[in-house]
């Protein structure tokens, strides 16, 4: 008889841990949907982000931005450009021999490739 | 003691009643208890799997997974089409109760008819779309109404973060996400991807219970697509065609830009152009690809292949005279007419300055046949093979059908039609020593992941001419720019070849128009080692119509810009500083490092 009560006893406290277990997996269930409708969200936001970013550094977008800001840049001219051979930067980039002189009158106005390259 | 007797009887025979009572009750009870064995054994047999199925219906879903379409990149691994998911909304709408209310505060927000919001709302139906794929702060707004009977669900929406770029090309797709142009319509098989599904169970409140996920297949996302295009050089393109057209009231146009020795599509321009965000807005005239679907008669242009012919069939020598008969000349019942005066020139000359008799006159020695061999040969009659839906493979008829005037017709690109990729692609050719390559327009598809899934290699069609012969034309070609009639498309700091055209649009009565013209320029820069072929046609611009003053402008202004965002002339020599010359766009930093 006391063995029928011990057993019956484990069996309600197997049982009972087996609902509980069943309802943590139920609660975390709902806790990662939760999770998962977040990063969801999230992932569909990084998409919309990219695609702005897509669309901001788009050559046709920047062109508009300058024209309605009135911002008519200009291709370099030689003596304002330089290029340095394997990708590496030439720390003699200052020395005013390496470049050619601008012309006179745009001295006046603007400053010159070396210290533009100077500042950078 | 009176009522003894009675009483007596009464408590006997009550007794009986009672067990005939209880026998009553018993035996109703049993036969419903019967009944019940009877009726469930038969749920139970006969029943179980119809119950079964209702209660699953209850308890379960089928949850479908759409799979994310491919995106499309351009060579730089730059995106010009991928999807974003908005939310979509539709309403129960048997739940909503004042629906006049919330059709007006639902027209306020999405901006549609208040009435067609009405109709849809007042459908006796569980479900009806009310407007999907809606922007977040519309949701939003919606969402804030909190009207029961309105509910959300997530769609994919394709975007095009470029716009107006590659518009033709890259092409658009259906509110559903099926592809309809362009590379979206012709890769829409690898695009698109497989849909996947997810069997779940569902607690009381319609809650998904992921541990009790029963089943899962998971969607197959669609393939990327690899161009060979590149946004910039795209943009560069767009930008001087549109300059170009909108300068010479022209109709539209084209600019093809391609890399001779591989054959790869670096731009596809058209004009007009179409926003790609909002395509259902665009007429379906500017939607056309005219680089592939736009046939015309090429005119000058032509005489390079007339050239190649005969110089590879070793006819005549560069330096070798013809009369040119002092600009008019009479044959095969014909007058034939040079827009100047010309006497005698070499061959050379008659190029550069695009003499139609001393063209014809050199053709005639070549012969019909053989002209028409090199026409073929030179992809011309027949389709590229770039792989967008819609294209066309031009017209060449085979000298058994030339009328008598043929031969004096086609050398100069008359009775011939031509569209701008076979133009471009035969003059790649020759910039590409004579090895005529498929134009190609997809480097490789591959999956999210990255894995390359189908490949495409550059593809030698045919070797048309000798690569002595493809110099020799080269050289003429570069003198049509530096002396001839395409000066107008130099391209400074660079050695240029090219050719100009101009041909008189066909009227619907089979003869000439005067007023309306095809102008064109295809040339490659640098000379010594060509890197890109340009493509210019301009349909209908007016007043000056002539190659030379409208087409080949927009050659010298691509060309130009292209290597100077490539830093073509800047190659450095090893542990030197060198001069640059320019830089792309404008945008440049001052001090850059070479590539």
């Amino acid at each position: 008889m006391k063995r029928f009560f011990v057993m019956l006893a484990l069996g309600t406290i197997a049982s009972l841990g087996y609902v509980s277990q069943e309802v943590e997996a139920v609660k975390i269930g709902y806790t990662i949907r939760k999770q998962e409708e977040t990063k969801v969200l999230f992932l569909d936001r990084a998409r919309a982000l990219k695609y702005n970013i897509a669309r901001l550094k788009a050559p046709n977008t920047l062109e508009k931005r300058l024209t309605a800001q009135k911002i008519s840049l200009q291709a370099p001219k030689s003596w304002q450009t330089l290029v340095m051979s394997s990708g590496k930067a030439n720390t003699r980039a200052s020395e005013p021999s390496l470049f050619s002189q601008p012309p006179i009158l745009t001295r006046l106005f603007m400053g010159t490739a070396q210290a533009e390259a100077k500042e950078s | 003691m009176e009522g003894g007797p009675k009483a007596a009887l009464f408590i006997l025979s009550e007794p009986k009643l009672s067990r005939t009572r209880l026998f009553v009750i018993f035996s109703f009870f049993l036969a419903t208890l019967l009944c019940l064995i009877v009726r469930l054994g038969f749920i139970q047999i006969f029943k179980s799997s119809r119950y079964l199925s209702l209660a699953e219906n209850q308890s379960r879903a089928v949850i479908e997974m759409p799979p994310a379409r491919g995106r499309v990149f351009d060579s730089k691994g730059n995106e010009l089409a991928l999807d974003v998911r908005l939310e979509s909304l539709y309403s129960v709408s048997r739940e909503v109760k004042d629906k006049a209310a919330v059709a007006d505060k639902l027209a306020k927000i999405l901006g549609v008819d208040r009435a067609v919001l009405f109709e849809k709302l007042s459908r006796d139906k569980m479900f009806v779309w009310l407007a999907r794929k809606i922007s977040p702060s519309k949701a939003d707004a919606i969402k804030r109404l909190k009207v029961s009977g309105l509910a959300f669900v997530k769609e994919s929406q394709r975007v095009y973060p470029k716009g107006e770029t590659a518009c033709h090309l890259v092409g658009f797709t259906d509110i559903d996400n099926n592809g309809l142009e362009g590379i979206e319509l012709m890769y829409n098989s690898f695009l698109k991807g497989v849909p996947g599904w997810r069997m779940v169970q569902k607690d009381a409140k319609q809650r998904e219970l992921i541990s009790k996920q029963l089943e899962l297949v998971p969607p197959v996302d669609g393939y990327n697509i690899h161009l060979t295009i590149d946004e910039v050089v795209q943009s560069i393109a767009e930008r001087a065609l549109a300059a170009t057209c909108k300068k010479r009231n022209a109709l539209g146009g084209s600019i093809i830009v391609l890399d001779p020795k591989s054959g790869d599509v670096l731009a596809m321009a058209m004009y007009p152009l179409y926003d790609l965000n909002n395509a259902r807005n665009s007429k379906p005239e500017h939607r056309r690809n005219r680089a592939i679907t736009d046939l015309f008669e090429p005119g000058s242009v032509f005489k390079v292949f007339t050239l190649s012919g005969i110089v590879q069939e070793k006819i005549m020598a560069l330096d070798d005279k013809l009369n040119c008969e002092g600009g008019t000349w009479a044959v095969a019942g014909k007058v034939l007419h040079d827009v100047h005066a010309y006497g005698a020139m070499t061959l050379r000359e008659i190029i550069e300055k695009s003499s139609n008799i001393g063209t014809v006159k050199a053709a005639m020695k070549l012969g019909a046949v053989k002209l028409h061999k090199y026409i073929r040969d030179f992809g011309f009659g027949s389709k590229s093979g770039i792989g967008l839906a819609g294209e066309i493979s031009g017209i060449v008829p085979n000298p058994k059908n030339w009328s008598r005037s043929s031969i004096i017709n086609i050398p100069i690109g008359q009775g011939v039609a031509v569209t701008p990729i076979q133009l471009a692609s035969a003059f790649a050719a020759i910039a590409n020593n004579g090895v005529l390559m498929k134009p190609r327009l997809l480097t490789h598809i591959a999956d999210s992941e990255g894995k390359i899934i189908q490949s495409y290699d550059p593809e030698v069609v045919r070797q048309v001419i000798s690569k002595e012969s493809a110099l020799q034309v080269r050289a003429v070609m570069e003198g049509v720019v530096s002396r001839g009639t395409g000066k107008k498309a130099v391209v400074p700091g660079f050695k240029a070849a090219g050719k100009t055209g101009t041909a008189q649009k066909l009227l619907p009565n089979g003869t000439y128009s005067h007023d309306h013209f095809w102008a064109s320029f295809v040339g490659f820069v640098p000379y010594d080692e060509p890197k890109i072929v340009v493509a210019v046609s301009i349909d209908e611009p007016h007043p000056v119509y002539y190659g030379g003053e409208v087409a080949a402008p927009a050659f010298s202004t691509v060309a130009s810009e292209i290597l100077a965002y490539w830093r073509i002339s800047q190659t450095p020599i090893p542990g030197q500083i060198v001069r640059n010359g320019g830089a792309k766009l404008g945008v440049a930093p001052v001090v850059q490092a070479a590539q």
